[in-house]
């Protein structure tokens, strides 16, 4: 398969991706959302490392991965958190700031 | 053996730094309870000055751009930013430390997240290598959210963490996706090998659609960092629902390194030499890129400013008139020339004096009486006219009118934009800073046009450090007004040292 | 042989994100994300990144899914925030959208076509190498482990009990009253 078969997968998770933290409410969906936009980016960066030549691509889609890692588990301590405060994890119910 | 001491070396301030955020998290076991807060702020201070000392020393010796370790970079560029992040950092561990909105607990993490913030801002401001800038474009963010989330307790607090967390990842995995289109597209991730293949081979057999696409993508997450539209829904809360000295650091040194990268972004990969020439498609490319920021940065002032004149309470205000003056700067943005570039730079220095300023006394106000409102402060100039004054002077350069310095960073951001073209856009911005007007006269009308029997609250005194704080910040927002010489040299020197 | 592999996985990762958007449950949501990560993984195989696909299914099935599959467990389910019409349409906009860019910029992106591309090595031991060595990845290597510090530290700070319930705002102080008061009348 070449290098444009990559590319189309890679843009169909994007696009779920972005659907999902947009369309859905939770918080959790939002986090997903986001794990399949960065996947998308690691397949691109794989695929063209493949067809490119080199390592660049591959360690840049590790250290993506890694920051992955770190970021969800930020996200989810801080989701926990406004859990405990508000028992909601909708974005839109917290709003004690709203005009 | 001597050359990997010799890259090291170009790196101490990086090393301080991180040396002093790690040290400082053991620091908070070893001192008296009860003494953290000042204890560990002190040594975030010492080690803060000990990096702007390897910053000094640096700045008169840079050569035009030194290559660190294969994907840093050294030049007066970076070394002007790095120390507009140490002095912001400074302000922010003085703002913890006279503040008593941030929790008795916790502070020797409350200083390393901080510091390491500052890091990651370091190496935003150095760095052409794509994966580099993404990182600490993460380092920052991650610090952010945890610090906009810090009191713990407070639902205010968790709400913004949680906005800030949602819109920052999802920006940051689109400009991850954009990175990953340039690095296919030119089979590099270094700025400075992706921007000559991009003008010389791309434009030329492609088109500029795959590029568009790219560019727009990586645009989201910068325009998501300086708060620009269509990415600033999260400011205003986030701005108003974390703790104030936090605050100041996500409007002063966040956005700060957000300009920085972007700069540096659009300087290397999508500005031709016009010296050398090039391809037709690439140099109406870099005008189309142009005249879509300008486009952004109407619109961002635009509705930073209409949002603010509704506001009642005074952090939310200001977190809009944040979101205005990031408009105004990507005005010099847009003109992608040396000269917009360079008022750039200035207005961010002058933006740093009276933001650090306004919000300073946003947050003294908050410590003393617990209140937030506009309206409740009136009578505040004739109870406590240090302050007031001081308030005054930032809300005159927040406007920018003569004599601060506001007004000087705006006149060359104006005359760029004008000289570029975008005289559109000139007139839109000065109809925005007539409209500002309005609001931040709101604030000055309140505290001095009431009478002193109006006033809400009695005489709230400001502790003498924190009266010196403010005074230096006024007094650095009027000189820069009328002593602009150095600092504008300061600035074209920086930014024509610029590949 | 190949390209039903492709197919394969490709249809796994795919079928897995529409799952993932579409699902009612977000526990179900959560297992066809493992359908994705895995696909995404057998891709990489493909690819020939070897070291990769390991570090996939590792971090993102074995780390990531299951701090999710936390986040899921500690908070209660909602079944009622989905909007059929709303997921449709944005996922149906979005992925016509990215198709066509996908295809405008595969079709402009020629590298190397697949007959002349060399045969896939072992990536660990390179990248190993790649990873420490001064002009290489060093800095940004050394960077991420901040990067993972500040995470831990922060995450650690956040998630971490409170000692006592600090009273901070008025609107937490009125709705820990009413708890309480619910609280006496069930104990009463």
């Amino acid at each position: 398969m070449g290098l444009a078969g990559y590319l189309i997968v890679a843009a169909i998770l994007f696009a779920l991706g972005i659907a999902c933290t947009v369309a859905r409410k939770n918080v959790i969906y939002v986090l997903m959302g986001i794990e399949l936009i960065l996947n998308a980016a690691n397949l691109n960066l794989v695929a063209f490392s493949r067809f490119v030549g080199g390592l660049d691509g591959q360690i840049f889609a590790i250290f993506s991965i890694i920051l992955a890692a770190a970021e969800a588990a930020v996200a989810l301590a801080i989701v926990l958190n406004v859990f405990g405060l508000f028992d909601s994890i909708r974005p839109d119910d917290p709003d004690l700031m709203k005009e | 053996m001597n050359l990997l001491r010799e890259e090291l070396s170009w790196i101490t301030p990086e090393l301080c730094l991180t040396l002093f955020a790690c040290v400082a998290l053991l620091v908070d076991l070893f001192v008296q309870k009860g003494r953290e807060s000042v204890m560990v702020g002190f040594f975030s201070l010492m080690g803060l000055l000990a990096t702007a000392f390897f910053l000094y020393r640096q700045y008169g010796v840079t050569p035009p751009a030194q290559p660190v370790f294969g994907c840093m970079v050294v030049d007066p560029f970076s070394t002007l930013f790095k120390l507009f992040a140490v002095g912001a950092l400074a302000f922010v561990v003085l703002f913890t430390m006279l503040s008593r909105q941030t929790r008795p607990d916790g502070y020797g993490e409350f200083y390393f997240i901080l510091l390491c913030a500052g890091l990651g801002a370091f190496f935003l401001a150095s760095t052409y290598n794509l994966l580099l800038m993404y990182l600490g474009l993460e380092l920052l963010s991650i610090a952010s959210y945890i610090l906009a989330g810090y009191a713990k307790g407070n639902r205010r607090s968790g709400e913004a963490a949680m906005k800030y967390v949602i819109f920052g990842a999802v920006a940051s995995g689109v400009m991850l996706y954009g990175f990953t289109l340039l690095y296919g597209m030119t089979g590099s991730i270094d700025l400075t090998v992706i921007g000559p293949k991009l003008r010389d081979q791309f434009a030329l057999d492609h088109g500029t659609i795959p590029i568009s696409v790219a560019t727009g993508l990586c645009l989201a997450g910068f325009a998501y960092k300086i708060s620009a539209a269509p990415f600033h829904f999260w400011t205003p809360d986030v701005y108003e629902g974390a703790p104030t000295p936090v605050t100041t650091f996500l409007a002063v040194a966040s956005k700060g390194a957000g300009f920085a990268a972007l700069l540096r972004f659009l300087q290397a990969g999508f500005i031709p030499d016009r010296t050398l020439g090039g391809p037709e498609a690439m140099m109406g490319y870099s005008d189309k890129l142009g005249t879509l920021v300008a486009v952004l940065a109407a619109l961002t002032m635009t509705l930073g400013n209409l949002a603010a004149l509704g506001q009642t309470n005074l952090k939310r205000m200001l977190a809009y008139s944040s979101i205005a003056h990031a408009g105004y700067v990507l005005m010099g943005v847009a003109t992608m020339n040396r000269e917009g570039f360079s008022s750039v730079l200035f207005y961010l220095v002058v933006y740093y004096f009276m933001n650090l300023g306004a919000f300073g006394v946003v947050m003294y106000y908050a410590n003393t009486t617990g209140d937030e409102q506009i309206d409740d402060l009136k009578g505040l100039g004739w109870r406590s006219p240090l302050v007031a004054i001081t308030m005054v002077a930032f809300l005159v350069a927040l406007v920018g009118l003569p004599p601060t310095a506001g007004f000087i960073g705006k006149w060359f951001l104006f005359t760029a934009a004008v000289k570029k073209g975008f005289l559109w856009l000139a007139v839109v911005a000065g109809i925005n800073s007539a409209i500002s007007l309005f609001y931040y006269f709101r604030v000055a009308r309140a505290m001095w046009l009431r009478p002193e029997e109006e006033a809400k609250y009695a005489t709230v005194h400001a502790s003498p450090a924190f009266a010196a704080l403010l005074l230096v910040l006024a007094v650095g927002t009027v000189w820069f007004g009328v002593g602009f010489d150095s600092l504008l040299r300061y600035c074209d020197y920086s930014q024509n040292l610029l590949r | 042989m190949e390209l039903l592999f492709f197919l394969l996985f490709a249809g796994l990762a795919i079928a897995g994100a529409v799952a993932t958007v579409w699902m009612r449950y977000v526990v179900h949501s959560a297992f066809a994300l493992m359908g994705t990560f895995l696909g995404v993984a057998g891709l990489y195989v493909l690819l020939g990144a070897d070291f990769l696909a390991i570090t996939q299914i590792l971090i993102y099935v074995g780390g990531i899914l299951v701090l999710i599959l936390f986040g899921i467990m500690l908070t209660p389910p909602d079944r009622t925030e989905r909007n059929a019409k709303r997921v449709i349409g944005f996922s149906a906009s979005l992925v016509a959208i990215a198709l066509f860019l996908a295809v405008q910029i595969g079709s402009v992106v020629r590298w190397a076509e697949k007959s002349n591309l060399e045969a896939p090595k072992a990536t660990a031991a390179p990248i190993g190498r790649e990873l420490l060595r001064p002009d290489g990845y060093l800095i940004p290597f050394e960077l991420v482990s901040v990067v993972l510090l500040v995470a831990l530290i922060g995450s650690v700070f956040i998630a971490r009990r409170r000692k006592a319930v600090r009273v901070d705002d008025s609107s937490t102080a009125a709705i820990l009253a009413e708890r309480g008061t619910l609280q006496q009348k069930a104990g009463a």
